[in-house]
């Protein structure tokens, strides 16, 4: 709807306040960049990217300049001869980039730009994307279902859900100060407990569930029953009989080395299956069936209503 | 039972090689993981062991048999792709029971071999299902119960994860493990994305243009990888390109750009040696002491990851570096820093005569 491909039933789009709401897309200054590159297979990576300055009666050496500054941004000005199937997958996405780039557009809209890459590529292609988006100072879009390029990409994260918007903000914030349950998981696994919630000094509960006592700071309007939440990658282990700090205690039931990180399914009597993802650092040493102690800092606990259909509901996708 | 080995095998398309002559051996019941970036061989690999394809040279072992001839339907193997491929008029039970080994036998056996496989891959209670009312996942876990119903010891994966959500995929790749594990299979599965070639397998293949360039368990690879390479695409890491200055007992002094110098352990280097020291993001850390391995810098950016956050830091010798520190880590407002480099936390490789940012491409 932003790039005018599709119309609303309801409502208007505004473009630096001017109403484009029934403007066609090709007259409306946002490029729109799908998920499939789309890219003209006959025509060259220069030609590729000159085509719509071209169509809006640009001059050949006005075309050139931007041309070569887009090209060269990413990293194909010396393939500008190559045709589209001469390229691998990430070229061609860096193309579909700058030709999107050279439409000249206030608002450039990328639809899962890196779904069809390599997972390390895309983990090198989208640091790439912020730099270069914020030398040009274009305004993007960027649509993904992966947390971690949101995260990496965006000033702002907008969570949907089943066609609604569910959270806006900083990605920090709303990492810290998800809105549901739902918004909490999506940035991140979570491990979802409920308990029961008592007044405690300095802005803080005691939660208890399953018999041991968790401090978490309090949320307002929140009380009796609730649901805590806390994030799989702030929990730590340390062997069972070093165990200080705020943590309960279990038994490592899965262990799955992920490079930077180790995920860790751990049973915790009274409380189930619940997930750590240390750094390799300071979890090399956790073996499956090994007892640990599971830190859970108290300043990363959050609170939520129990949500009426159960949390198995409350995080389902569709 | 299965021990395959290629030994030398090649197999080119005209000019195109691809896969270069290349020897590999998989232990019988280990699991391996066939790791690379897209066109590297990968596929070919695979095709070439289970008997897809001929090579163009070289022969393939199983048990010391040569089988190098033998048609693939007379191995003893499971496959599964990436594309799911059920049929989509048959439900669970019947997909996962369709296999030829599975229709020579009586009907006890098959209902024998039809649970346990299901109940294996936790699709049991979906078995009256039909693969429309399945998600990609289990329609996935579906694929791999059929595969495991035909008995085979060997247990071919072709990116069996990659059209999946990512939630999904991490579910599964613990299933397949554990499958494989419990049934005491030999598994080679291929794939390009590096965290999950990492969580399931025994030994990671680590593939490039044709070639097989390293192979270790993944916390060896990933701690000490051989070359710039797997360093790099095996997680991310930071580069320095210098030269050893002087060698002083155990310890080399490798001098960079704006002379700053870095201690690294001596083994196996030379005073005047070009090289190139790596060091992951979260093995390098921002320090208040001046002495030691350190390079001041300047913070350029910053990226919030969750429980840490990225800084780019420009330092002095001009490199841009990523460095990670715990979120809750507030810097202070000067942006000049001292990156600290541990000596046990940094690695030292030959500068490749190809250069460096060639040895690094990634496609
Ligand atoms: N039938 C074929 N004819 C010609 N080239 C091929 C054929 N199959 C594969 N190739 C080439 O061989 C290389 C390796 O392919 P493949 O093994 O499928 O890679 P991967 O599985 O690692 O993505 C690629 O460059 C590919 O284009
Ligand atoms: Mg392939």
């Amino acid at each position: 709807m932003i790039a005018g491909l599709l119309d609303p039933d309801a409502g208007r789009i505004l473009l630096d306040g001017r109403d484009v709401t029934r403007m066609p897309a090709d007259v409306r200054q946002a490029a729109f960049m799908p998920q499939t590159y789309s890219l003209f297979p006959h025509l060259t990576v220069w030609e590729n990217t000159t085509f719509s300055p071209q169509v809006k009666g640009w001059s050949e050496s006005d075309r050139d300049v931007l041309a070569r500054e887009m090209l060269s941004m990413v990293h194909l000005i010396d393939r500008r001869e190559a045709f589209p199937r001469e390229l691998s997958g990430g070229m061609q996405q860096r193309c579909a980039l700058a030709r999107a780039l050279a439409a000249g557009s206030g608002v450039l809209l990328l639809d899962e730009p890196l779904r069809a890459l390599d997972a390390r590529l895309r983990i090198e292609l989208r640091s790439e994307l912020r730099s270069l988006i914020r030398h040009v100072g274009t305004t993007a879009i960027h649509v993904t279902h992966d947390q971690e390029e949101a995260l990496v990409v965006a000033d702002r994260i907008a969570v949907l859900r089943n066609g609604e918007l569910v959270e806006v903000g900083p990605a920090e914030y709303v990492y810290s100060h998800p809105a549901s349950p739902f918004v909490a998981n999506f940035l991140g696994e979570m491990n979802f407990v409920e308990a029961e919630s008592f007044p405690a000094d300095g802005g803080a509960v005691r939660l208890v569930v399953g018999g041991t006592n968790l401090m978490a700071p309090a949320r307002e309007g929140l009380s009796g029953r609730v649901l805590a939440g806390i994030r799989a990658e702030v929990c730590g282990v340390l062997p069972q009989e070093w165990g200080a700090g705020q943590g309960v205690e279990g038994i490592v039931k899965r262990r799955l080395f992920m490079g930077r990180r180790i995920s860790l399914e751990i049973d915790v009597p009274g409380m189930g299956l619940l997930k750590a993802k240390p750094l390799t650092a300071n979890a090399r040493w956790a073996k499956e069936g090994d007892a640990v102690f599971m830190t859970m800092p108290a300043e990363h606990i959050l609170l939520f209503p129990v949500p009426k259909g159960g949390v198995a509901a409350a995080l389902e996708v569709e | 039972m299965p021990r395959i080995e290629a030994l030398d095998v090649a197999k080119r398309f005209g000019r195109i090689t691809a896969l270069d002559t290349t020897s590999l051996t998989i232990e019988d019941r280990e699991y391996v993981a066939v790791l690379g970036p897209s066109g590297c061989g990968k596929t070919t690999l695979i095709k070439l062991l289970s008997g897809i394809w001929q090579p163009s040279e070289g022969r393939i072992l199983v048990d010391g048999r040569d089988v190098t001839a033998l048609p693939v339907e007379d191995r003893d193997l499971g496959y599964v792709f990436q594309n799911i491929v059920l049929f989509p008029h048959m439900d669970v039970w019947t997909n996962a029971t369709y296999g030829p080994w599975v229709h020579a036998r009586h009907k006890e056996d098959v209902d024998h071999v039809g649970t346990e496989v299901l109940d294996l891959v936790d699709m049991l209670g979906e078995r009256g299902l039909f693969p429309s009312e399945l998600s990609t996942g289990s329609q996935q876990k579906v694929a791999l119960a059929r595969a495991l119903a035909n008995r085979a010891k060997l247990l071919i994966l072709d990116e069996p994860l990659s059209g999946l959500d990512a939630r999904v995929r991490l579910d599964l790749r613990y299933a397949l493990r554990r499958v494989v594990k419990d049934l005491g299979l030999t598994a080679i599965h291929v794939t390009h994305d590096q965290e999950e070639a990492m969580s399931v397998a025994d030994r990671v293949v680590v593939m490039r243009k044709g070639r097989i360039i390293e192979s270790g368990p993944p916390e060896t690879l990933y701690d000490r990888p051989k070359g710039v390479f797997t360093a790099n695409f095996i997680g991310e890491s930071n580069f320095l390109e210098g030269a050893v200055r002087r060698i002083r007992a155990d310890w080399a002094f490798v001098e960079f750009r704006s002379g700053y110098i870095l201690r690294v352990p001596a083994k196996g280097l030379l005073e005047g040696d070009p090289v190139v020291v790596a060091a992951r993001p979260e093995w390098i850390a921002l320090t208040k002491e001046g002495f030691g391995n350190v390079i001041p810098g300047r913070v350029e950016g910053r990226v919030f990851l969750g429980a840490t956050q990225r800084l780019q830091v420009r330092l002095f010798t001009s490199d841009l570096v990523s460095v990670d520190v715990p979120a809750s880590q507030s810097l202070n407002t000067a942006r000049d820093v001292l990156v600290s480099f541990h000596e046990a936390n940094i690695l030292v490789y030959p500068r490749p005569y190809e250069g460096l940012q060639e040895a690094l491409k990634l496609e």
